[in-house]
């Protein structure tokens, strides 16, 4: 739970303290809350609170609603089509919109011509990007005089096959389509590099070829950005909110053992978002309305109520329905900005949904690595320093880095990293479930296995001793018994076909977002609603926050009506960085006390009772001492004097506060998965068999969905291992598998035996005390299917995706 | 308002905490080494002077597209 190495880092600046400074309570109660792992270590924990914090809840055993396996609220709904996502909205009179893309890595557009475009029958409107101060926003308001050539002053330089450079409305999708294709475009080419390592060579075609550099860098957090670019080299970044480098590495080397020093290599691996990026805009004169596919409603209002300068109360975002962001779904987006510029110039709906294809170019990608790993150690198994270099390509984009799971895992003494971004002629990167984590995880865990192999250990005793993550302990132990866990000489099965059995854990910080907030309401009729702009992004948030309403006012979940996903309501967090469930349910679970509060109120004073003497459990209010005392809680929202009661919460500071900032809190959230392969040694065919997967995310509020999050997880992790790979032709920066048939994720006959075990573990942290579980169930699984691997045939591979052909090289088969 | 800041209120960015904006909002770079960032005007990683939008770009009042920040619109 605690960082090993928290003693030994600087921590930087807290984020921002001074903007909003640590909430004061003018009264305050102390609570004793549930700590630890049932069945292992739990205690109590006694915390200071707001007086307005709900009673403590008790451990999952001991309630009714919360914990338990629950099926998905809105699932009746999906399965039946009844369901909308963005793409099934349809809107009176609306148009379908089409982007016109670059099909150059590198080019300059000499001239644009959209006249034909315009005059197409059925074509209602035209926007060009332009490349100037307020160049996506319209400067000619009024459409009186719309422009139709450009000049190459005014128009972007392409960068990347895909890039957008402009796009139309129209009254059909096919016309839209063909429409956009008149559109005459003059390109000037020029040379262009697509490759990590060609990228990096003096010589090679710049992307960007002068940089303005300035001061402050360092944001709120005191991090200091990497600002340094030579060629297409910008970096290294060598710090983070865990600090910096620290002790002295050479020192940490010369004290070891054994060095073990290796290169590794991860792919390009793009979203694949079953719904794709997209948006309906609906300019209207008093209110933009946005129904988008985002993990972020509120940020999506934000960005367009700032770019089109309006009021954030003159925008509304939707999402109702969403299928898949995984970090990519952020923010407006290039196309949720022009449906909105096409919406406004022809004053009707705007429907503009990317295909396969685009998805693939320009919605985003996990950038790929390439990381020089050193690591030292003693013959009692300490590591006595770290030293990592990574480089990665986000293309025209910066992030490529390989997160913080060599630095904060393992308890070391001595470390020091540098990660440098590398400018590509490619799409930009996006932020992708556990960003950089995944890849780090790649290389570390391997180099662990191997040090353990060195050490004649077991992997699992090995980190027993040098990770003093205490779940994570629990995790290795249960994970192992569930799995059956007994190691085996590597490569040692006679036969072809080679069976292996490896594992990986993971490390991800408990972040929360305090812009969380929610309303509950109670009506007279006895139904309840909650409302919040959080939106569902498959994970079944829904159903969580139904059950915490459901568990605090005594009914079911399918007594609660959930309202989320439209900024109408209270903002809640964006859904990324697996901050949801620990975010919005404290806010929800507090407002719903905060509405249970009012109605008990006035029940109290219908039967002339102490407040202190009335609950609500089993569908019923009643009083405490007096048996009589009774009825239905329909009955009781009867007695209301108005003709709804009403609290509104927002998510507060961690108990206990947090671990830097406003949002940083105490406790990472640990991973373990063994997986268990077969590798066929004539053919290089790798067969991931089984997965265990042990997690934990604090309180499980449905167990059922968590184990659907994590079998999303594991699956993810076998396709980026074994399949996924973004291969761009050389000789023209297209994506040669821009589809999901080259383009391969796991299908059913390669999805493995997948067996969770989850770990309830209490840290006192909320009022629910849940943590979120997408980043975690990501980040080992290509690391344990490495090690099987290896253990299987007895070589080791260092380059992602595991495909056949690099078995067979690596067993020297040609 | 909160204290201000000196990035571009069009410069965006995702890390693994979430989006962060600049404008009037405090920057958090948890982690510059995977976080991803855009420039509201273009929709893309680049600025509408062609250069890539970043936290340490994107606070150089010398740029032509810099745009302060304002007052938040809520209405």
């Amino acid at each position: 739970m605690a960082n090993p190495n928290k003693k030994k880092i600087v921590l930087p600046v807290a984020p921002d303290t001074e903007a909003h400074g640590p909430v004061k309570h003018l009264y305050s109660k102390k609570v004793k809350l549930p700590y630890g792992v049932p069945g292992h270590n739990l205690t109590e924990m006694e915390r200071e609170v707001s007086i307005d914090e709900p009673p403590a809840l008790p451990i999952n055993e001991k309630l009714n609603v919360l914990g338990k396996r629950t099926k998905r609220v809105d699932a009746i709904y999906k399965v039946t089509g009844a369901a909308k996502y963005t793409a099934d909205i349809q809107l009176p009179g609306m148009l379908f919109g089409k982007f016109l893309r670059s099909p150059h890595p590198h080019a300059i557009i000499k001239s644009l011509d959209v006249s034909a475009a315009r005059r197409y029958p059925g074509v209602r409107a035209v926007h060009v990007l332009l490349m100037e101060p307020g160049g996506s926003v319209e400067r000619d308001s009024g459409h009186d005089a719309p422009a139709e050539t450009y000049n190459m002053d005014q128009l972007p330089r392409l960068r990347y096959v895909g890039q957008p450079i402009a796009a139309v409305a129209a009254e059909s999708q096919y016309i839209a389509n063909e429409a956009v294709k008149l559109i005459k475009v003059e390109y000037e080419t020029k040379p262009f590099v697509l490759e990590l390592d060609k990228a990096r060579k003096k010589g090679a075609p710049i992307v960007f070829e002068e940089v303005i550099e300035d001061g402050g860098n360092e944001g709120d957090v005191g991090v200091k950005a990497a600002d340094e670019q030579k060629g297409n080299l910008r970096g290294p970044t060598t710090g983070s909110f865990l600090g910096g480098p620290r002790g002295d590495v050479e020192k940490g080397f010369a004290e070891a053992d054994f060095v073990l020093e290796k290169e590794y290599r991860t792919q390009v691996q793009t979203h694949c978002c079953l719904e794709t990026h997209g948006v309906v805009a609906d300019w209207q004169p008093d209110l933009l309305t946005v129904y988008a596919s985002t993990q972020n409603t509120a940020g999506v209002r934000d960005d367009l109520a700032e770019l089109f300068g309006l009021p954030k109360s003159k925008v509304r975002v939707i999402t109702e329905y969403m299928g898949g962001g995984f970090g990519s779904k952020f923010g407006a987006g290039h196309f949720g900005v022009m449906a909105t510029m096409l919406s406004k110039k022809a004053g009707r709906p705007v429907k503009l949904m990317l295909d396969r294809e685009e998805e693939h170019l320009s919605a985003g990608n996990r950038p790929n690595s390439h990381q020089m790993l050193k690591m030292g150690f003693r013959n009692d198994g300490k590591i006595t320093a770290i030293d990592l270099t990574s480089y990665g390509t986000a293309g025209v984009g910066l992030g490529a880095g390989v997160g913080r799971v060599a630095q904060d895992m393992y308890e070391c003494p001595n470390f020091r990293t540098a990660q440098y971004d590398v400018f590509t002629h490619a799409g930009p990167g996006a932020a992708f479930r556990a960003p950089g984590n995944v890849q780090g995880v790649f290389a570390l865990e391997q180099m662990i296995d191997e040090a353990a192999e060195r050490l004649g250990m077991d992997p699992v005793k090995y980190r027993d001793l040098i990770d003093k993550h205490e779940v994570r302990k629990i995790q290795r132990m249960k994970g192992a018994e569930a799995f059956g866990w007994k190691y085996k000489k590597p490569g040692s099965d006679p036969g072809p076909i080679k069976r292996g059995f490896g594992m990986a854990q993971g490390h991800w910080t408990r972040f929360i977002n305090l812009n969380s907030s929610a309303t509950v309401r109670i009506n007279k009729d006895g139904s309840v609603a909650i409302m919040s702009s959080v939106q569902d992004i498959g994970t079944g948030t829904k159903t969580i926050l139904a059950q915490v309403v459901a568990e605090e006012l005594g009914l079911m979940a399918e007594d609660i009506t959930v309202k989320i996903g439209d900024t109408l309501y209270p903002d809640g967090p964006g859904s990324g960085g697996s901050v949801t469930a620990g975010s919005i349910t404290p806010a929800v679970r507090n407002a719903a006390y905060k509405a249970k509060m009012e109605l008990l109120g006035q029940v109290a004073g219908a039967w002339d009772v102490e407040l202190s003497d009335l609950d609500m459990k089993n569908g019923e209010v009643f009083s405490k001492t007096d048996s009589s005392k009774k009825m239905s809680f329909g009955e009781a929202t009867k007695k209301m004097r108005t003709n709804q009661v009403m609290a509104t919460a927002s998510r507060p500071d961690d108990y206990g506060g947090f671990e830097i900032g406003n949002g940083i809190g105490y406790g990472r959230l640990g991973s373990v998965q063994f997986a268990e392969v077969l590798v066929d040694t004539e053919t290089g065919f790798i067969k991931v068999e089984r997965v265990v997967a042990a997690h934990s995310c604090g309180r499980p509020l449905n167990p059922l969905q968590v184990e659907s999050q994590i079998n999303g997880g594991v699956i993810m992790g076998i396709g980026y291992a074994l399949y996924e790979d973004r291969i761009l032709d050389l000789n023209t920066g297209y994506q040669v598998n821009a589809n999901l048939e080259q383009y391969k994720l796991p299908y059913s006959k390669e999805i493995p035996q997948i067996e969770t075990v989850l770990i309830e573990h209490y840290g006192a942290f909320s009022s629910t005390d849940a943590s979120g579980i997408g980043e975690p169930a990501n980040i080992p699984t290509a690391g344990a299917i490495a090690n099987a691997v290896y253990n299987a045939i007895g070589v080791r591979l260092y380059e992602l995706p595991l495909t056949p052909q690099k078995v067979l090289a690596a067993l020297g088969v040609s | 308002m909160n204290s201000p800041t000196h990035y571009c209120r069009f410069l965006r960015g995702k890390n693994a905490y979430g989006t962060v904006e600049g404008g009037d909002k405090p920057f958090l770079n948890f982690d510059p080494a995977t976080t991803t960032y855009w420039c509201l005007r273009t929709m893309g990683p680049v600025g509408p002077d062609g250069q890539p939008a970043h936290l340490s770009n994107c606070g150089n009042t010398k740029r032509k597209c810099f745009a302060a920040p304002e007052v938040e619109k809520e209405s």
